[in-house]
């Protein structure tokens, strides 16, 4: 007698293979070692996503004379292209946050063992300190 | 009797039912991640990213320092709607004036404008009225930069994926020689499945 739900498992498979990106993204990068990351303090309310996106570090400069840019950079550690939604937020010296007409939640996309940097720049000169925000 | 019971209950499960799956009006942050996404417009969300990523790379490029006056002022040119929709460009406009204003690089003038036609007319009459009275001769100041741009789309169809793109093209010029100094370019592309079954 023939097992019924061998034939079931194997479309399940079939399936989920097609839903997957084979292979990961290949880089050549420069082999001078590039600037240290700033030293960051993290909260994890999802440990899936802090492990399947993993914040590698953080960069800070200054644009402009006096504005804060932030570049953070990630790390897709899946075997599947990952969607994240993202978003910037900056407090200034009393770490009270600086309202913003074009901040909100954006998207970036990762390919499976992609390497990407989000980054964005204070609108004011005030922003002192920033906060970054990752979702599923 | 009995089935009088059982229509009554019934009667009260499918109201039950309604009662959970009714999803009436609500507010949702527009700068959250529950707001709707459709694939014939350029959505809140589009509008706000668009404008973030173009301020970005506006105060990123360090041109605005090189005013010889700060904050510099910034009049509003033609903002060009390429797309097949009525959008009011002040959409995103607006959202960089004001970011701008806030980063204390750029004022935008309101009595200077495209064919004389002043977003604050109340102001462009007062001012000269002020200066006939006073017999104030001084120039007005004029501003240093313009802006101007255009928004695009193009929508492409592949079985039965269809993919629509929102350009949005910005450039910043010297009003003193005509000089490009700051322009860039950002898209905003969505993608839309029909399903295989179905109208």
């Amino acid at each position: 007698m023939k097992n019924p739900i061998l034939p079931l498992l194997g479309l399940l498979a079939v399936t989920l293979a097609g839903c997957t990106t084979p292979g990961g993204v290949n880089t050549v990068q420069s082999a001078t070692p590039a600037p240290a990351f700033i030293q960051d303090r993290r909260v994890v309310t999802d440990a899936y996503l802090a492990s399947d996106i993993r914040v590698l570090g953080v960069h800070q400069t200054r644009v402009s004379g006096d504005l804060l840019k932030i570049e953070v950079v990630l790390l897709n550690t899946t075997g599947f292209d990952r969607q994240i939604h993202y978003k910037f937020e900056w407090q200034d010296s009393a770490g009270m946050t600086i309202a913003s007409p074009t901040g909100g939640w954006r998207v970036a996309e990762l390919k499976s063992k992609e390497e990407k940097a989000i980054a964005a720049v204070a609108i004011s000169p005030s922003a002192t300190d920033f906060t970054i925000k990752l979702q599923q | 009797m009995k089935s009088l019971r059982s229509v009554a209950f019934f009667a009260v499960i499918l109201a039950g039912v309604s009662c959970v799956l009714a999803e009436g009006a609500k507010y949702v942050d527009p700068s959250g991640t529950k707001t709707i996404v459709t694939l014939n417009q350029i959505n809140p969300q589009d509008w706000a990213n668009m404008a973030d990523q173009m301020v970005g790379s506006l105060l990123e490029s360090g041109v605005l320092e090189r005013a010889p006056e700060k904050p510099a002022i910034m009049a509003i040119s033609r903002i060009t709607n390429k797309t097949q929709m009525q959008i009011d460009t002040d959409l995103l406009i607006k959202k960089i004036r004001v970011a701008l204003l806030k980063s204390g690089k750029v004022v935008t003038t309101t009595t200077v404008a495209i064919g004389g036609k002043n977003e604050d007319p109340l102001a462009a009459d007062a001012a000269e009225q002020q200066k006939f009275v006073s017999g104030d001769n001084t120039p007005d100041k004029q501003p240093f930069y313009s802006l101007s741009g255009k928004i695009l789309e193009d929508k492409v169809k592949n079985g039965r994926v269809t993919q629509v793109t929102y350009t949005f093209q910005l450039s910043l010029t010297t009003i003193k020689d005509g000089l490009a100094v700051w322009e860039d370019e950002k898209q905003v592309m969505k993608q839309d499945k029909k399903p295989a079954v179905g109208w």
